[in-house]
């Protein structure tokens, strides 16, 4: 068990590396840099490109004249000891820019799959015990209802409704009071007040897939033989489902645990513009736009971080949960 | 309860006259506060010795806000914090506030120049030779005296080739840069090689020209490699010489900067202690105690943030498109608007390359008729109703009507001509234009053929829908034009930096872009063709470059850019407005170089109800007159609460 997480945690790395390679290429590739829409931004500031002087140094403090390569190795090198460069937009630390957001980018990914499983889980489970009867049937609607809608447009109706409503607007993850103010328990039960929404948000298309996921799973193993043997044995129907059928039931779910994170980390960027919360997704689309390459590279970096250390973590669980599996 | 009906009136229709009497000070001064010369928190600070007291603060002969426009109520009381938003990183919509220090104001009206740091300015008799004598005493906000001594150190910067700064364009004549002197502390004198007249409206043009040209040297000598042997290049000056990421770095702001949060996603910012500025009262400005503008990059949760009553009062950033939303939260957000102002002559203009690459489409570029043609397969009226909900007004392309070469009777005539000149939309008549010229043979699919035999096609640069919606719904609009004369258009909207790229190089047929300008001797280039840009790029390079790069001119451009030589040399400011008319009067007879869409863009502002003396009107377009900066800001105050 033991190599076989290192062995893992060992094969993230050359994983990362190429991820970079690529993701850095790509950043690159439409014409032009970050420093000529800057230049041009001066010019028409400045009103002619010989009053904001020489180019080439303002080139060379950005380090855009090196070749590619040389940008990229530079970059990688110091990534590795926690420098990661320079926003050119923010004219600041990329360092100064990115933890806040990845905290509550977490908080909320997480959050959100805590809400997933902790909601899909037991209702997928009733679902499959109760099958074609009328409680069924309404859970059914609304885990279609809920795959269907985007997360994007209940976000968006969520905002509109409350604001009519209740004449609130719903953004952000702080009130205005304690936005900037330091980290307090008043602040923190503040948070707490506008986390689940985007946590029901985001995490609620992956509910209601878990759901029929997790339904039609345990109709599958409720009609195995060892089961009718449970029940034959005289054991209680509660116990039946929920200590023979659901442990095996639940393997799929683990393995797609791996897999949602990457959904749950797109969704919450689309969600966190719509909403304007502080995380990552909003910084990522503005500095790909803008070619802030150190900025963007670090971001897309550290979204392949926590979806490998998603998956490892997932598997390690399976691993867990199911003795059958191997490590070799 | 009168003034307050009235405002809430005034935001309803735009009354612009609800302007009331300076109350005299016998009468005010039962109100509470007003009566003081400096902030309360000043005053504290003074009584505890941490703080010399206002008058050794204040300089010699303090400068007098004035308030010439309506919607100045009264002398403020002092206190409050006024929370806004900015959309840039470079925190340039607060800079157009809070960030216009120069050596020579523009006046509210702008049509007129007034002292700023410099009490007083003069020419020599030959234009050469420019004096500017200074306000005595004014300080840095960290109370260090400010001299001659910061212009002479940017120069110095300028004149450093390790430094990225050069000297400006406007220092230089024909090529040649001008040298500094500093007889004294508080003299500074400009040497130019040949008549410069131009040079003291580009100190006082913009918040970026101040911001280079006042540099606290006692605080950046710490960074500057001759000065600090910690230091062997100005990478880290550089980088201390920000404004905005620089809290330490003192500044002649009315209120500097404390605090940057978060890599600047929020700025805090505290009244200037040593601001050099006064009431009419004496009474030291601002009066307003601390700023904290956020950086929201999404309009969506700016609009959330203005119907929220998150924000005191709000320039820019804010969209036409979510007046209605505006109007509607009004009550709610306890907050009034009053419409300001784009000034803008076309949103967006429409750039025709007179240097287009492909040789056939450059002939017809340069043919009158052909361009003439162009204009009149614009459908002006629907780009306002689709774009702009019909808020704007159909014109040709011309600069802002408010700008004051145009403010005599003959001035504001000949630009009435201007704006209506190929301002109409005749499908039929530009189709008449188009056979004049020889463009009469079709292809199979009814488009027109070119002289070469090809199908005319043109090529039309649009912004991604996500930055400029408004020009992207305008592009298509012009492309279903132009089709009807059988013209095949293609809408082109490169990613990145591709879209400026083109622009730069001139490597476009035709691309959009917004025209403002309020001062064409300091930005001249929607008129003449001075730089690479709009609809000129490779002239404007060759007249950049001196003539080695870019096109040479002829013709017509030859005698615009004739006489804006003229006007660089004309002392009389008369007759180098009479020099523009006449350049405004070739683009009515020879032209037109650009097309016009619509223009005229009422910008809406948001007031909090105990938010007041902002201005019922004024122009939020063309960044180089930094509006509201010249109205004073710094008079804004906010009722005590």
């Amino acid at each position: 068990m033991i190599t076989y997480i290192i062995r893992r945690c060992l094969l993230a790395i050359p994983t990362l590396l190429i991820i970079s390679i690529i993701g850095f290429v790509i950043i690159q590739l439409p014409e032009g840099d970050f420093l000529d829409r800057k230049i041009q931004e001066l010019e028409e500031k400045y009103g002619d490109s010989s009053s904001i002087a020489r180019i080439d140094e303002l080139r060379e403090r950005y380090g855009l004249d090196r070749p590619m390569w040389e940008q990229y190795t530079t970059w990688i090198s110091g990534f590795v000891v926690g420098n990661f460069g320079e926003s050119f937009e923010y004219e600041t630390e990329v360092n100064d820019l990115i933890w806040d957001r990845l905290g509550f980018t977490l908080m909320i990914s997480i959050g959100s799959l805590i809400f997933t499983y902790s909601v899909a889980i037991p209702l997928g489970i009733y679902s499959a015990s109760h099958q074609y009867q009328w409680s069924d049937h309404t859970l059914t609607f609304f885990s279609f209802v809920g795959m269907s809608i985007p997360g994007f447009l209940l976000a968006l109706a969520l905002m509109v409704f409350v604001f009519e409503v209740y004449r609130v607007p719903l953004f952000g993850l702080f009130s205005a009071e304690y936005e900037g103010m330091p980290w307090s328990f008043n602040k923190f039960i503040d948070l707490l007040k506008h986390l689940w929404i985007p946590v029901i948000v985001v995490g609620l298309n992956g509910t209601a897939g878990l759901m029929r996921i997790m339904r039609g799973n345990l109709l599958d193993i409720l009609g195995q033989p060892f089961v009718q043997t449970a029940r034959a044995k005289g054991l209680k129907e509660s116990v039946v489902v929920v200590k023979h059928a659901v442990r095996i039931a639940i393997n799929p779910l683990i393995t797609i645990f791996g897999m949602s994170l990457p959904n749950i980390l797109s969704g919450s960027t689309i969600v966190s513009i719509v909403l304007g919360l502080p995380t990552v997704g909003p910084l990522l689309l503005r500095s790909l736009l803008s070619e802030d390459i150190y900025l963007a590279g670090t971001l897309l970096m550290m979204f392949s971080l926590l979806l490998i250390i998603g998956n490892i973590l997932a598997d390690i669980a399976l691993a867990w949960a199911d003795p059958r599996i191997r490590y070799e | 309860m009168i003034t307050k009906t009235l405002r809430t009136l005034s935001c309803i229709i735009w009354l612009s006259s609800c302007s009331q009497p300076v109350v005299d000070m016998d009468e005010i001064s039962d109100n509470i506060g007003l009566e003081a010369m400096e902030a309360p928190v000043l005053a504290k600070e003074v009584a505890e010795g941490r703080l010399p007291p206002v008058n050794e603060r204040l300089p010699e002969k303090p400068l007098v806000a004035k308030h010439e426009y309506a919607g100045f109520e009264q002398a403020g009381v002092y206190g409050g914090t006024w929370h806004n938003f900015h959309s840039g990183t470079d925190l340039g919509a607060w800079k157009m506030i809070g960030a216009y220090a120069p050596l020579i104001r523009w006046n509210w009206a702008c049509t007129d120049l007034e002292p700023g740091l410099a009490e007083s300015w003069s020419f020599n008799e030959d234009g050469t030779e420019l004096t500017l004598k200074l306000r005595r005493g004014v300080r840095w906000s960290d109370g260090e005296p400010y001299t001659s001594e910061a212009f002479a150190f940017w120069y110095e910067l300028c004149l450093d080739d390790r430094h990225r700064y050069a000297p400006p364009v406007w220092s230089r004549v024909d090529g040649q840069p001008m040298t500094v002197e500093t007889p004294d502390a508080y003299t500074i004198v400009m040497k130019f090689p040949g008549p410069n007249w131009l040079v003291p409206l580009w100190l006082a043009t913009g918040f970026w020209w101040c911001e280079e040209y006042n540099i606290p040297k006692h605080f950046m000598r710490r960074y500057h490699p001759d000065y600090s042997p910690n230091h062997n290049d100005f990478v880290a000056f550089e980088k201390k010489n920000i404004s905005h990421r620089n809290a330490d770095r003192p500044s002649l702001w009315p209120w500097h900067i404390t605090k940057i949060e978060k890599g600047g996603f929020r700025i805090h910012l505290e009244r200037n202690p040593y601001y050099y500025v006064v009431d009419d009262h004496g009474r030291q400005l601002p009066y307003i105690d601390k700023i904290v503008t956020s950086l929201v990059t999404e309009s969506q949760v700016r609009v959330l943030k203005v119907l929220a009553g998150d924000v005191d009062c709000q320039f820019r950033d804010i969209e036409l498109r979510d007046l209605s939303l505006f109007m509607e939260g009004r009550e709610q957000g306890d907050y009034h608007i009053k419409m300001w102002k784009s000034a803008a002559g076309a949103e967006p203009a429409v750039n025709l390359n007179w240097s287009d690459n492909d040789p056939v489409l450059r002939t017809l570029i340069r043919n009158q008729k052909f361009r003439k043609a162009l204009a009149l397969g614009i459908d002006r009226e629907k780009c306002n109703a689709i774009a702009y909900r019909g808020l704007l007004k159909p014109q040709a392309a011309t600069v802002s009507e408010e700008a004051w070469h145009f403010i005599d009777k003959e001035g504001a005539a000949l630009f009435e001509l201007w704006k209506n000149t190929d301002a109409e939309f005749n499908i039929e008549k530009g189709n008449r234009l188009l056979d004049e010229i020889g463009l009469s043979g079709r292809d199979e699919d009814g488009y027109r053929l070119r002289p070469d035999g090809q199908r005319l096609s043109i090529v039309l640069d649009t912004p991604a829908s996500a930055i400029i919606v408004q020009e992207n719904d305008i592009g298509l609009i012009i492309a279903g034009g132009w089709e009807a004369l059988g013209i095949e258009v293609v809408i082109f909207t490169p990613p990145g930096a591709e879209l400026k790229l083109r622009r730069d190089l001139g490597e476009f047929t035709i691309h959009l872009h917004g025209e403002a300008e309020m001062d064409l001797f300091t930005y001249p280039d929607w008129v003449f063709p001075t730089s690479p840009r709009y609809w000129h790029p490779k002239v404007g390079k060759w007249y950049e470059s001196g003539g080695e790069k870019g096109e040479e001119p002829t013709g017509v451009m030859k005698e615009l850019l004739d006489i804006y030589d003229q006007i660089k040399q004309e002392k009389d400011l008369q007759k180098r407005h009479k020099l523009v008319q006449e350049a405004v009067k070739l683009h009515i007879d020879k032209g037109p170089f650009h097309l016009g869409t619509v223009g005229r863009k009422p910008m809406p502002v948001i007031i909090k109800n105990y938010f007041h003396n902002v201005p019922d009107e004024g122009i939020l377009g063309p960044w180089a007159i930094v509006a509201p900066g010249i109205s004073f800001p710094e008079q804004y105050y906010m009722d005590a609460r």
